[in-house]
């Protein structure tokens, strides 16, 4: 136990050392009584020294100088420390619209916080906000599933301040995320935020919506079996991974049409209908809203969201003059579209036009970064732009190596709470009550 | 504080007790105690030589024959003694201030002696002052008498520091034989003076002072005791000053006894440590007394 302002228990102390020498010293009325012949008494002083204790004095004496010294541990807010321990862990729970399973991020998090008592763990939950929840009241259902980004940054800046508030019950720290790692909760301070934790991170990671990636795609194209596009998403389909990029299915409800020949009339209104979106992605038309080039050129990369492929691209479009694109969607290394969006009248569905040409020949559409590409071009309408999960090496280098977090390395927390001071108090007043009650009985002997 | 039925006993013990007269008295009532003036009474003393203005029928006859001498025939006069009995209800009787010893004392041994007044045939009464008002009883010899006296102090409660002087005076109008049943703690010298003239115009006086065992010997358990009749007499009592203080209460009683005895009254203490009353009031009522002389 420690004492936050010690000094105003030294000044109790002498206080209580003051009530003791005035027991001794104080001079008193003896007891009074009726006497008729009281004038036969020798004429002399009413009041009289006393030096002599007698037991009663002792008790009231007892009383008054605990409830002195109450008073100073009071108001000197004494803290007790919870027995220290070799690691104290904080855990980060995702509770964003990127987590696909809310019951697995709730299992994840029962089986990292099973076992640890009150004062040896922290729990955060977060999605576009962190909060902190009190590690004795935590239970699995207080993670509910939110609508809202998640944002790792902030949820690491909470669990910084939590860890300050734990460096006094343990000699380390461990800091768990329960999160699918999405890409859009990274953001720039990301980095930095994480260069404060002073140690390795554990990554506990759970599966992503796969929704964000609209992984449910139908594609139509004129050369269905040659059209490299068509295969790769077939192929993709047959692997059944809906991370790496979307998938075709043959059910025409799916909200995603990707259109590989002359778009129609009637693809047009589809596309304008609610939470639908048309990808105009020709062959080898022009796409939707845009007008061919007076002279080609090529162009060494094109990015879409967070999202680059680098490449020698043919860039044989530009967006017409009369297209007033709702927004751009890629662009080409020199900041030209490179793909536009157009928001249907109500702003329910959309027409996406892509000018990107997917080259037949050479390993570019089996890429990484094209399968993001992908993944950023036949989102749903109105759906972030950063898309997918971090990549393992993003996840490695996010981790970190080394040992635990010290906690001699984090600040101490500013906000230390004295929780005895109000039962000191309480008892303060109960022990001033007894002293008045000793103090009335024995004046009324 | 016994109750009028809680006399019963007291009554008991005394019924037997005679009270006579101290000296003879002046004419009054027929009655039990002889009376200073000769007259033609049954009891034979004496004769005397007729002188001229006697009655003739008072000659012996008989003895006129045989000696051929008028002579008169000499008898005693017997007559009652109306006796008052005087007492102090001041705020210094209500001691000890719990059980109320020497009230009760006083209660007992004014019942007590009015009992036996009233049972030789003497009017009995009372006289005391509760809060200044003066409540009297005159001497009666009707059978309910002894009850109004009693009914009279259990319906007081002493209190007040009113002087006893006044309702002594009150008390000799219609008394020969006044009793005063007081621990002479308030006007004591008026007192002594008042009563030392009635006892020079011939009446019997009694002092009881009471006093009570806390009084002889004060407890030790409280140090600074007050006067209740003086407030603003405080005196502490410690072990060094209470043989000065047993030694000036001593002192004061005795000079009282002497100064009351000079007087002609008779002094007797009465301490409340409950003992027999009877046996004060035997004390009383068997005090030293001259015998009757023919004026």
């Amino acid at each position: 136990m420690s004492l936050l302002a010690p000094a105003f228990l030294y000044a109790a102390l002498g206080l209580a050392a003051g009530v003791i020498a005035l027991h001794f010293i104080v001079t008193r009325r003896p007891p009074a009584a009726i006497l008729p012949t009281a004038r036969f008494i020798p004429d002399g002083s009413a009041r009289s020294p006393s030096r002599a204790l007698r037991p009663e004095d002792l008790l009231l004496l007892f009383l008054r100088v605990l409830l002195v010294v109450t008073v100073g541990v009071a108001f000197a807010r004494p803290v007790v420390h919870p027995v220290r321990r070799s690691v104290a862990r904080v855990v980060l729970i995702d509770q964003s619209r990127a987590v696909n399973s809310i019951t697995e991020v709730r299992d994840s998090a029962l089986a990292y916080l099973q076992g640890q008592r009150g004062d040896g763990a922290a729990v955060v939950v977060f999605d576009s906000s962190a909060r902190a929840l009190s590690r004795t009241a935590w239970r699995p259902d207080s993670v509910k599933s939110s609508v809202r980004r998640g944002n790792i940054s902030a949820a690491i800046v909470v669990a910084l301040r939590q860890a300050s508030e734990l460096r006094r019950a343990a000699d380390s720290l461990e800091l768990v995320i329960i999160s699918p790692f999405a890409r859009e909760e990274i953001d720039a301070a990301t980095t930095a935020v994480r260069a404060l934790w002073l140690g390795r991170i554990r990554l506990s990671r759970v599966a992503a919506r796969s929704e964000m990636a609209s992984s449910h795609v139908t594609v139509r194209a004129t050369e269905r079996n040659t059209d490299p596009l068509a295969l790769v998403m077939r192929a993709r389909q047959r692997q059944g991974s809906a991370v790496d990029g979307p998938r075709t299915v043959a059910n025409e409800s799916s909200p995603v049409r990707l259109i590989r020949d002359e778009l129609q009339p009637e693809d047009l209104r589809w596309g304008n209908r609610a939470a639908n979106t048309l990808v105009h992605w020709p062959a080898h038309d022009t796409p939707q809203g845009w007008t061919a080039r007076a002279v080609n050129d090529t162009v060494g990369a094109v990015s879409a969201g967070p999202s680059v492929v680098v490449a020698p691209f043919e860039r044989r479009f530009r967006v017409a003059e009369t297209t007033r694109p709702s927004r751009v969607i890629a662009r080409w290394v020199d900041g030209e579209p490179a793909a536009i969006e157009q928001r249907a009248a109500d702003g329910s569905g959309c027409v996406r036009s892509v000018a990107i040409p997917v080259p037949s020949r050479g390993d570019l559409i089996l890429r990484h970064a094209f399968a993001e590409l992908l993944l950023v071009l036949t989102q749903t309408c109105g759906a972030p732009e950063t898309t997918g999960v971090i990549t393992a090496a993003q996840l490695t280098a996010f981790r970190g190596a080394g040992a635990l977090a010290a906690t001699s390395s984090l600040q101490p927390s500013a906000r230390t709470k004295a929780n005895l001071v109000p039962w000191l108090l309480a008892a303060s007043m109960l022990l001033l009550l007894c002293e008045q009650k000793a103090r009335r009985a024995r004046l009324g002997r | 504080m016994p109750t009028a039925k809680g006399y019963g006993t007291l009554l008991e013990a005394v019924r037997c007790i005679r009270w006579p007269a101290r000296q003879p008295l002046r004419g009054g009532a027929h009655g039990a105690h002889l009376s200073r003036v000769r007259g033609p009474s049954v009891e034979f003393t004496e004769y005397r030589a007729y002188r001229q203005g006697d009655e003739t029928r008072r000659i012996d006859w008989k003895l006129f024959a045989r000696t051929d001498r008028a002579y008169i025939r000499l008898s005693s006069e017997r007559v009652t003694t109306p006796t008052t009995i005087v007492v102090d209800a001041s705020a210094s009787m209500a001691y000890p201030t719990v059980t109320l010893e020497k009230w009760e004392l006083a209660c007992n041994l004014t019942v007590g002696l009015a009992a036996v007044a009233h049972a030789g045939g003497d009017p009995a009464g009372l006289a005391i002052a509760d809060a200044g008002v003066l409540h009297l009883l005159y001497p009666r010899t009707r059978q309910g008498v002894i009850a109004d006296i009693a009914g009279t102090l259990i319906n007081m409660t002493p209190g007040g520091s009113a002087p006893l002087s006044p309702v002594l005076a009150a008390a000799f109008r219609r008394s020969a034989r006044v009793v005063i049943v007081t621990d002479f703690l308030g006007d004591a010298e008026a007192l002594l003076s008042t009563a030392r003239h009635h006892i020079a115009a011939g009446r019997e006086v009694y002092a009881l002072h009471v006093v009570a065992v806390e009084e002889l010997d004060p407890p030790r358990n409280a140090a600074l005791f007050s006067d209740p009749e003086t407030t603003d007499v405080r005196r502490p009592l410690r072990e060094e000053t209470r043989g000065a203080y047993i030694a000036a209460f001593q002192q004061w009683r005795e000079q009282l006894a002497r100064d009351w005895t000079a007087a002609g009254a008779f002094y007797t203490m009465a301490v409340a440590d409950n003992g027999p009353v009877e046996r004060i009031i035997r004390r009383v009522a068997t005090a030293h007394h001259t015998a009757a002389t023919a004026i």
